[in-house]
């Protein structure tokens, strides 16, 4: 059996190691850097054209007796029960032999190589709107995740037993949370979510032993004069101004940054109680993992307007900008820009649109900052907006031997109105309500040039919009195409070379894993894993 | 995220003081569009409405968001009301004497505390609940503009007209309606699984042997075409890269080119000239 030799810790540690040598895929991003790229090559462009399924895995949305919650038989559910129903949008992880992934209220593993469940852990919900889970993080034998009712479980990965669960945001609030926990060292890093009501975003470091809290950052001030209080008008609306941590952060072992995006300030799309730039929502901000201390930010959407969360994948690339090596950090930010910064410092480097049409920006100010045209504020006769969404939460994917940055995007437009009218706007207070709708929407594939931001090319998805990215040094690019298909595409052209109907579309982000001397490609879509390998 | 959007249909939610079951035997008075608000009972929601105004409004707004003028807090927002379960915490702290016991206790009922918690829980269950949001709208555009666009700018005249498909149109749509359709073609900018042929999109599927098939394009990706035949026939062919060619026509291209050349103002217009049409 072919292992990794090194230990485990250390690879916990420095999963951002030498190509050639990531055979499993012991993190959320599979590594670090949230490139999303694997070095591995035995399946590659020359023989995908024989990739076939090794196994099925279907998820039981059912509650089993491993269990553990703060429910009581009785109790009130807070703003949403328990799921009658399973969508992984986990992408898993891959140690020893062994998949692991969540759904709310959910954990399993999953043995790698027949798809046979190992053990199905189950967390009695208090409530919370039951979106979604993107999964576990892992350190040694402790697994931890996210429930919907907000609270960190952390499981004994061999036996799927709990170890401990604690309460990190108050679901009464109608914080709900879904992100994977990252594991830096000694520290579990937690995100939370929640943007119905106006209630504060923050990050937060647990004990790994323990679940005590070592560090919370808030995403927003929490007092007149701390650092980003002049871009608020008061105390009142800081800390009510949301900045939600939907997305699971990256991490520079060399430079020991993490690097957060946060979500958009609250009202959401109602802005008359919030005049300011109100950081640090919807930003990149680099933070210490021993101290939660911020070290640089960088604004993606000032005074968002229309939801624009920056909660997209910051993806960390070591390349070249004018002959220079430099260490960079790049988004595909939801408001339609690619940004592109220097990640020792923040230092803004380029921001390029990535949609063609784009008429909520009046362009980009001296700091590389989007300008919010204040026209485009939702009124009570509606405005047309575009993009609707440009990107998601569905992880992009970088492939250092193109120097391309792959990403799902639609042209959607869509009539948004003003709901709230009140001096005191609360939750969203206005959007896409009634029959306003979405729609023009053209999705693609687009591969971006991180130097310089343009489009090299575009795939267009007929039926539907592109969910996860997965690339691999086989000169490969896994993805579904919104109709059902699982398919590999040529990272160069974005020509499909091989695909697979799996009859409902992937929902979450693929990934790979060598055990055994194979390599295997895992997808989810629906309530199922799709495993598949070349045949021997 | 808009996938946001889609958890508020799975999720509910029931809250325990003033609460009705939908299948209770006296059904609830329902507000239009407001189908989680069915969880609770109006008469109860307007009970401690009224209470509300009256005995808490001076400080915290009849509409309990505080602000300009109002010394006490936001009670949508405070964390007291929001852990409160069916009136049980708000009705312990205004026992005391609130907001730091220098006060008497305000001389409520438990009823009326109640009635009360369920008329905090019913405002913040419709601030938190983009179902539950309702339009302000009205409409706002000039008809004699709209009307130009529509037989200039706006190339509208060119497909539609007002004496025929369009006749009655602004009698049988509010101005959210109208603005869908001028945009989307649609309302809420889907076809459907089952489209009407005036909004299907159709394909016309060229085979290697020259023949030529046409129909409803039912779906079409890298690997397939199916299409529907005027005879109601579902055909299917794989594709290869671009064969066997398909070509498609949208009905409601000209909607989708309008998408990105339209201002504000010209949807607003046009809602108002088709508003005319009676």
């Amino acid at each position: 059996m072919k292992r990794l030799l090194l230990p485990l810790v250390l690879l916990l540690a420095l999963p951002v190691m030498v190509a050639g040598q990531l055979l499993e895929w012991p993190t959320h991003y599979g590594d670090y850097s949230g490139r999303r790229y694997s070095p591995l090559t035995q399946i590659a462009s020359a023989n995908v054209k024989n990739l076939a399924l090794a196994w099925i895995y279907r998820a039981s949305p059912q509650a089993v007796a491993n269990s553990g919650g703060e429910y009581r038989q009785g109790d009130q559910y807070y703003w949403g029960g328990p799921s009658p129903t399973v969508t992984i949008k986990a992408t898993p992880l891959m140690v020893d032999g062994v998949l692991y992934l969540a759904a709310p209220d959910h954990a399993y593993a999953v043995d790698a190589r027949t798809g046979k469940e190992i053990w199905h852990y189950y967390w009695r919900t208090r409530g919370g709107i039951h979106i979604g889970n993107r999964g576990v993080g892992l350190r040694g034998n402790a697994l931890f995740f996210e429930t919907p009712d907000c609270y960190l479980v952390s499981l004994d990965a061999t036996t799927g037993r709990e170890r401990w669960h604690k309460e990190i945001a108050d679901v009464r609030q109608q914080y709900f949370c879904t992100p994977a926990p990252i594991v830096i060292g000694n520290h579990v890093i937690v995100g939370i979510g929640g943007d119905s009501l106006d209630v504060q975003g923050y990050l937060e470091s647990r004990d790994p032993d323990t679940g005590d809290l070592q560090w919370r950052w808030y995403s927003t001030p929490q007092k007149k004069g701390d650092p980003g209080s002049e871009t608020w008008p008061d105390e009142y609306s800081m800390t009510h101004g949301g900045g939600m941590t939907w997305l699971p952060p990256t991490y520079d072992p060399d430079l020991n940054l993490l690097y957060v995006p946060t979500g958009n300030p609250n009202p959401v799309f109602s802005p008359r109680s919030r005049p300011g730039d109100n950081l640090f929502t919807c930003s990149l901000v680099a933070l210490d993992p021993e101290t939660g201390k911020m070290k640089w930010y960088f604004q993606t959407s000032p005074h968002d307007t229309h939801d624009w969360d920056s909660a997209q994948v910051p993806v960390l690339i070591d390349g070249q900008i004018d002959g220079r090596p430099r260490k960079l950090i790049a988004q595909a930010a939801r408001n339609g820009y690619f940004f592109l910064l220097d990640r020792t410092n923040g230092q803004h480097i380029l921001t390029v649109p990535y949609v063609d049409f784009m008429n909520w920006s009046l362009g980009v100010n001296a700091k590389g900052q989007p300008i919010n045209n204040p026209a485009k504020d939702v009124t009570v006769d509606g405005v047309l907006i575009s993009p609707g969404s440009a990107t998601n939460w569905p992880p992009p994917s970088f492939n250092p031997k193109t120097g391309l940055l792959y990403v799902g995007t639609s042209q959607s437009y869509a009539l948004q109105y003003l709901t709230d009218t009140d001096e005191r706007p609360e939750g969203y207070g206005g959007g896409a309500v009634g029959v306003g709708g979405a729609g023009g929407r053209e999705s693609y594939i687009k591969a971006i040039d991180y130097k310089t931001g343009k489009v090299r090319w575009r795939h267009p998805l007929t039926e539907g919009g592109a969910m996860g990215l997965l690339s691999t040094a086989g000169d490969l690019l896994f993805g579904g195409d919104g109709s059902g298909n699982f398919v590999a595409y040529d990272p160069s052209t974005g020509d499909p070379l091989w695909h697979v109907g799996l009859g409902t579309s992937p929902s979450n982000g693929p990934m790979t894993f060598m055990l055994d001397g194979r390599q295997y490609v895992v997808v989810g879509a629906g309530d199922s894993l799709y495993a598949f390998t070349l045949p021997r | 995220m808009s996938h946001r959007r889609a958890r508020l249909a799975a999720a509910f939610f029931s809250f325990s003081a003033g609460i009705v079951l939908a299948a209770a035997a006296q059904p609830p008075r329902i507000e239009p569009g407001v189908e989680r608000l069915r969880a609770f009972d109006p008469a109860a929601v307007d009970r401690g409405r009224s209470v509300f105004a009256n005995k808490c409004g001076a400080c915290h707004r009849a509409n309990a968001r505080g602000g300009q003028g109002f010394s006490g807090p936001d009670l949508l927002r405070s964390v007291l009301v929001l852990q409160d379960a069916g009136g049980k915490e708000i009705g312990a702290y205004l026992q005391t004497g609130h907001p730091d016991k220098t006060k008497p206790p305000i001389a409520l009922t438990p009823a009326e505390i109640s009635d009360i918690a369920t008329f905090l829980h019913r405002e913040i269950t419709f601030a938190a609940e983009r179902t539950n949001y309702q339009l302000q709208y009205a409409m706002t555009g000039n008809a004699a503009a709209g009307e130009a666009y529509f037989k200039g700018a706006g190339g509208c005249a060119r497909c539609h007209s007002p004496a025929g498909d369009l006749k009655g149109i602004g009698a049988r749509n509010d101005g959210p309606r109208l603005q869908a359709l001028i945009v989307f073609g649609t309302i809420s900018g889907g076809r459907g699984a089952e489209p009407s042929p005036r909004i299907a999109r159709r394909a016309t599927v060229t085979l290697p042997s020259g023949e030529t098939v046409s129909g409803i394009l039912v779906r079409l990706t890298d690997f397939d075409v199916t299409i529907r035949n005027d005879a109601g026939r579902t055909l299917t062919w794989l594709r290869s890269g671009n064969t066997p060619r398909v070509q498609v026509t949208d009905p409601l291209q000209g909607h989708v080119d309008l998408m990105a050349e339209y201002s504000d103002a010209d949807i607003h217009n046009l809602a108002a000239y088709l508003a005319t049409l009676k």
